[in-house]
């Protein structure tokens, strides 16, 4: 952290090298966030540059005390969000079936670690599945539960990026889980009528 | 500890960041609570189905990734800068602008209103007027209708005047 905090002074008073060194930093981090946010990989370079340039341009106002990750955060799911309005790849209602077999891996709560297929098309299928339940969720709603579950942040560290009060993240989130809840159980009882017929 | 406050433990429970005393507390209550069982099933299964939709294998940045992210800045920095003194001038513009609107935005209201009240004023002095040359008029149009009718009367009979001796002398012959 202090290392940032140094690199950022070095910034502020125009050392290149130094936003090279911040850049080279965050790069894997940046990119590994569009991709899971935008699910394109041909696009994760393009907004990540365009997030880093914007950074450059905004680290005169950057204040040294606050969080560089949580700024890095907030800019990165922006640019996202820009790249999804304009695409206009927005949150359709999805009727997926769901197997058995990938309700019953959804269902797994024993550990808490990555639940993994060992058969990989198989995982591909419950990856595909979950991406189109996710697919329902507004992408706010959706960009918060990434941030969450898979980049694994902390209530606290949700509360500096989307600068709200832990309360508030916790009733986003809490709303974001049951409408996802309810596309998951929507799902299941399609599947189930259909194994009826 | 009150269900509500209990319930808002339950996603740093899942975190597994409560302290231990919290975590024994949330756990009884748990054990009899179907509401926050409900929602912790929630918080698992949602959880589940995100990392499922987690993405393996994807774009890295190249080695020069850095380099292409500092040329990038530079040619938007010889734009940057060329508009900076005119991006500077605009900011501080904006408060003078913003004053000077409010500033003739009274004088307007001030000049409407004033001019509504001089407008009323004066309104009643002219209808004083109007009211005096319409009564004067039709004085004079009466006057003048009469004497016509007088001039009429004074045309015809000199006319009859004329027109009798005419007619005795006939008769006489």
């Amino acid at each position: 952290m202090t290392v940032d905090k140094d690199l950022i002074q070095r910034c502020q008073h125009g050392d290149q090298a130094a936003f090279e060194h911040l850049v080279k930093k965050h790069e894997r981090r940046v990119f590994g966030l569009i991709y899971q946010m935008v699910r394109q990989p041909s696009e994760v370079e393009d907004i990540a540059q365009e997030v880093f340039t914007k950074i450059y341009f905004s680290l005169p106002q950057f204040r040294i005390e606050a969080s560089f990750e949580a700024w890095l955060y907030r800019i990165t799911v922006n640019q996202c969000y820009d790249y999804l309005r304009k695409r206009k790849r927005e949150a359709q209602v999805t009727e997926s079936d769901l197997s058995d077999e990938e309700a019953a891996f959804f269902e797994r709560f024993g550990s808490i670690t990555q639940p993994r297929h060992p058969d990989i098309s198989k995982r591909l299928e419950i990856r595909q599945t979950a991406e189109r339940l996710l697919s329902a969720l507004p992408p706010k709603d959706r960009s918060l539960l990434i941030l969450k579950e898979i980049e694994d942040l902390s209530i606290d560290e949700l509360t500096k990026v989307f600068k709200s009060s832990a309360s508030a993240i916790k009733l986003r989130l809490f709303r974001a889980r049951n409408q996802l809840k309810a596309v998951y159980e929507k799902s299941r009882r399609k599947e189930k009528g259909k194994q009826r017929v | 500890m009150s269900h509500q406050n209990l319930k808002g433990w339950l996603e740093e429970y899942a975190e597994n960041s409560l302290s231990a005393e919290m975590t024994q507390d949330l756990e009884q209550h748990l054990a009899m609570c179907r509401d926050c069982q409900q929602q912790l099933r929630a918080i698992r299964l949602t959880a589940n189905i995100l990392r499922a939709s987690r993405l393996d294998e994807g774009p890295v940045p190249g080695a020069g990734f850095a380099r292409s992210v500092a040329l990038a800045i530079e040619q938007q920095q010889e734009s940057y800068f060329f508009w900076s003194p005119l991006r500077i001038m605009a900011l501080k513009a904006v408060p003078v602008m913003a004053v000077l609107a409010v500033a003739l935005g009274i004088f307007a209201y001030t000049e409407i209103s004033s001019g509504l009240n001089a407008q009323q004023l004066t309104e009643e002095p002219l209808l004083e007027t109007s009211l005096e040359l319409s009564s004067k008029w039709g004085q004079e149009a009466a006057v003048f209708s009469e004497q016509i009718s007088h001039d009429k009367d004074q045309v015809v009979s000199t006319l009859l005047e004329e027109a009798l001796p005419q007619d005795s002398e006939k008769e006489s012959k």
